[in-house]
C-alpha cells in the first residue's frame, strides 16, 4: 500500500489536457479566420459533407513531413466532395512563426488546396482534444466523428503499413464502417495559448 | 602497452558508434541499459523537437550526478521519423550530441513513433521521460517539458529506496 501511494505521487509531472474527442461524438462547430484571405470560415457539423479537420502548424518538422501528403489528399478528395480544414492552434505570441502572416506565406507558397485557419486562443483544439500536429478528425455528413488520429502510420511512403485517414475516407465514401477508427496521432505538441 | 592503446582506441570507436545505436522496440531499448541498473530512465526526444533540445543539457547533468549508481538514463531519439534517410538522421544526431557534449547514451529509434507511443503509453508528443524498474515496469513519468528538479528528486528517492 505504501508503495502504491508513492507511485501515485510520482505520476504527476504531466500537463493537463482535454480528452481527445471520441469516435461517435458530435463534432464541435467552429468559426475561424482563414489566414490566406482574411475571410471567416464556418464549419457546421451535420452540413451533409464529409469533412476532414487537420490540426497542423508552420514550424513542426513532423507536420511538415506530412504536408505534401495532406496537400495531395486535399486536392484529390476535394474532387470527390470532401472538405478539408487545416487549423493552426499554436500560440503565436510565444511562437511568432505561427502568426497569420506566416501562415499565409506558407499556404500560398505550398499551394494549400484548403483554408488554413487560425485558432488563436486554441479553443477549437481544446474542444476537439487535439494534442499534436498533425492530428486529424474525420466528421461525417451528420456531424459525427468517424475517425481520429494520424494521417498515416509513417511519414515515409515506403514504410507506410496503414493509411489511417485515406482508409477511413474511402470506407465512408463506400458507405462502409471505418475498420480502424482511432489511431495514435504522433507529432509536436500543440502549443496551447493560455 | 601497445595492445592496451589499441583496445582503448577500439573501445572509443565502439562507444562513439554506440551512442547512436539503432533500436526498433521498447524491449531493445530496455536491453541497452547496464545489466546492474535498477532504476532505468528512458528519455524520448529528437533534435527537431525544440523543448527536447532545450532540456537535454539538464538531463545530461542529472545523468552525470547519478553515474556509478543504480540509476541510468538512456535517450531515445525519434530523428528517423523526419530524416531524409537513416545515415543522414544518425549523423545529425551524432553531431548534435557532440556539439551539446551529451555524455549519456542515446539510441536511434527506427520504428514508427506512434508504435513507441503505444508501447510506452504516451500521448504522441515528445519530450517524454519514463522511469522503469529492472523488470521494465513503469515507476514514474514526466510528459511534456521535463521538470528537472522533479526528475532529480524522484531518482534520488528511488536510488535511496533500492540502495
Amino acid at each position: 500500500m505504501k508503495k502504491l501511494a508513492l507511485m501515485v505521487l510520482l505520476f504527476v509531472a504531466a500537463p493537463l489536457l482535454a480528452a481527445e474527442l471520441e469516435v461517435g461524438a458530435k463534432a464541435p462547430a467552429f468559426e475561424l479566420v482563414n489566414a490566406v484571405d482574411g475571410k471567416t470560415v464556418a464549419f457546421a457539423p451535420g452540413d451533409g459533407r464529409l469533412s476532414v479537420i487537420v490540426f497542423t502548424c508552420n514550424q513542426c518538422p513532423y507536420a511538415k513531413a506530412f504536408e505534401p501528403r495532406l496537400i495531395a489528399l486535399g486536392s484529390e478528395y476535394a474532387k470527390r466532395g470532401v472538405v478539408f480544414y487545416a487549423i493552426d492552434s499554436n500560440d503565436d505570441a510565444a511562437f511568432p512563426v505561427e502568426t497569420m502572416g506566416e501562415m499565409k506565406g506558407r499556404a500560398v507558397s505550398e499551394h494549400y488546396p484548403f483554408p488554413y485557419l487560425k485558432d488563436g486562443d486554441s479553443k477549437v483544439a481544446r474542444e476537439y482534444g487535439a494534442r499534436v500536429t498533425p492530428h486529424v478528425f474525420v466528421v461525417d455528413g451528420k456531424g459525427f466523428v468517424r475517425y481520429r488520429g494520424y494521417v498515416d502510420d509513417s511519414t515515409k511512403a515506403a514504410e507506410r503499413q496503414h493509411a489511417g485517414l485515406t482508409d477511413a475516407l474511402n470506407e465512408l465514401m463506400a458507405g462502409k464502417g471505418v475498420k480502424v477508427s482511432a489511431t495514435k496521432a504522433f507529432g509536436c505538441s500543440i502549443k496551447f495559448k493560455g | 602497452m601497445r595492445q592496451l592503446l589499441i583496445s582503448l582506441a577500439f573501445l572509443a570507436a565502439v562507444s562513439a558508434r554506440a551512442e547512436v545505436r539503432e533500436v526498433k522496440t521498447l524491449e531493445e531499448i530496455q536491453r541497452a541499459f547496464r545489466a546492474d541498473t535498477l532504476v532505468r530512465v528512458v528519455s524520448v526526444c529528437a533534435t527537431w523537437c525544440a523543448p527536447c533540445v532545450a532540456e537535454i543539457g539538464g538531463i545530461d547533468d542529472v545523468a552525470k550526478s547519478f553515474r556509478k549508481s543504480a540509476v541510468e538514463i538512456v535517450g531515445v531519439s525519434l530523428d528517423d521519423a523526419v530524416a531524409a534517410n537513416r545515415a543522414e538522421g544518425k549523423e545529425k544526431l551524432s553531431r548534435f550530441l557532440r556539439e551539446k557534449k551529451v555524455a549519456f547514451p542515446n539510441l536511434y529509434y527506427t520504428g514508427k513513433p506512434g508504435e513507441l507511443a503505444d508501447e510506452m503509453h504516451f500521448d504522441g508528443a515528445i519530450p517524454v521521460t519514463i522511469v522503469f524498474d529492472r523488470q521494465g515496469r513503469e515507476i514514474a513519468r514526466g510528459e511534456g517539458v521535463l521538470d528537472l528538479k522533479w526528475l532529480r528528486d524522484t531518482l534520488k528517492m528511488l536510488e535511496e529506496k533500492v540502495r
